[in-house]
């Protein structure tokens, strides 16, 4: 067996396939072509370095591509670096429930404009398929891109980092390292947003229950998923 | 020079490489040999993957070209890399004289 017969089977075991693969295999063997005696090293390793500088990249991608299909903005492109393996699983943690909650929320858009139809205006409904049309087309444009990162298996070690890895100095500096202080001030916050807007819909009981209601899911979804999304370490 | 001491600057290094001219992954390892006289002799298998991340970074872009009946991937730098290695520059000559300050 050649190297670059070995170099593509490691490749595909560390889940680099397709056009990537082949474009990687024909570099090689125009490289070897150029100087029979070059040392590329052992394909396995060769197969690790590309899968470790291209799976943390792809991972970035997926996760910004859904949040963007998600229209919320506010995801920091990352430029490219090696990502620990615990770091890049999060990543991709990320996108698949980020893609899910898009899928959700778009479907959850559709199915008001279809109840409330008859009391909305034409024009409102119209817009409301739209948006949920657009949104679901860009979420589901984004799909492979988090399937094909799942794929890419990452060997650098390190920890994946927490909620603070990720917003920096925008956490104040006595709530940073204290990760349920954070989550409960964040709900605190939670709860006052959507009160004040019960308030300014002149229904303010209704505000604060659903600022209650709100606040409660935020701090169980950290307490269930905290770690698994890499928000919090324990 | 040992591979470990250049890996935080082969980005710069290939950059400027690159900056140079268009060219396919051999000539740029056969270059940083030549240009370094000898001293940045690098293992292959750390160039290609890192050209690979420089391009989805967006500082280098690629094309498959014809070279004797061979297809040759040759990469040329964009110009978000031209910033890129100007800064690299910058960060080398600030680096450089703090040592050398140091040093004397």
């Amino acid at each position: 067996m050649s190297y670059v017969d070995d170099l593509s089977r490691e490749l595909r075991r560390f889940g680099i396939r397709g056009s990537l693969e082949r474009r990687i295999i024909a570099e090689m063997a125009d490289h070897l072509a150029s100087d029979p005696s070059a040392d590329l090293g052992p394909a396995d390793e060769l197969a690790r370095r590309f899968a470790d500088e291209l799976g943390a990249s792809r991972s970035r991608r997926a996760a910004f591509a859904a949040f963007v299909a998600l229209a919320t903005a506010g995801v920091g492109y990352a430029v490219v670096t090696v990502l620990p393996a615990a770091e890049a699983r999060v990543l991709v943690r990320r996108a698949g429930l980020g893609l899910f909650a898009g899928l959700t929320t778009v479907g959850a858009v559709a199915l008001v404009a279809y109840e409330y139809g008859a009391i909305l205006p034409a024009w409102a409904t119209t817009l409301c398929y739209a948006c949920a049309a657009i949104g679901a087309a860009a979420l589901i444009t984004a799909t492979p891109a988090v399937i094909a990162s799942t794929r890419i298996r990452v060997n650098a070690t390190g920890d994946a980092g927490d909620v603070f890895a990720d917003l920096g100095a925008l956490v104040p500096a006595r709530l940073r390292g204290r990760p349920w202080p954070f989550a409960r001030a964040v709900a605190a916050l939670l709860f006052v947003a959507v009160t004040v807007a019960g308030v300014a819909q002149s229904d303010p009981y209704d505000g604060a229950l659903r600022g209650l209601t709100e606040a409660v899911a935020a701090l169980a979804g950290f307490a269930v998923l905290g770690r698994f999304l890499g928000l919090r370490r324990e | 020079m040992q591979a470990e001491a250049l890996k935080g600057h082969l980005d710069g290094l290939i950059l400027a490489v690159v900056a140079a001219g268009p060219a396919h992954g051999y000539a740029i390892i056969e270059q940083l040999k030549r240009r370094s006289g000898g001293t940045f002799a690098l293992p292959e298998g750390t160039v290609y993957p890192a050209l690979h991340r420089l391009e989805r970074a967006g500082l280098l872009a690629s094309a498959w070209a014809d070279a004797g009946g061979r297809r040759r991937r040759v990469y040329r730098i964009t110009p978000g890399g031209r910033r890129g290695l100007a800064e690299r520059r910058r960060d080398w000559e600030r680096f450089a004289h703090a040592v050398e300050a140091v040093l004397a």
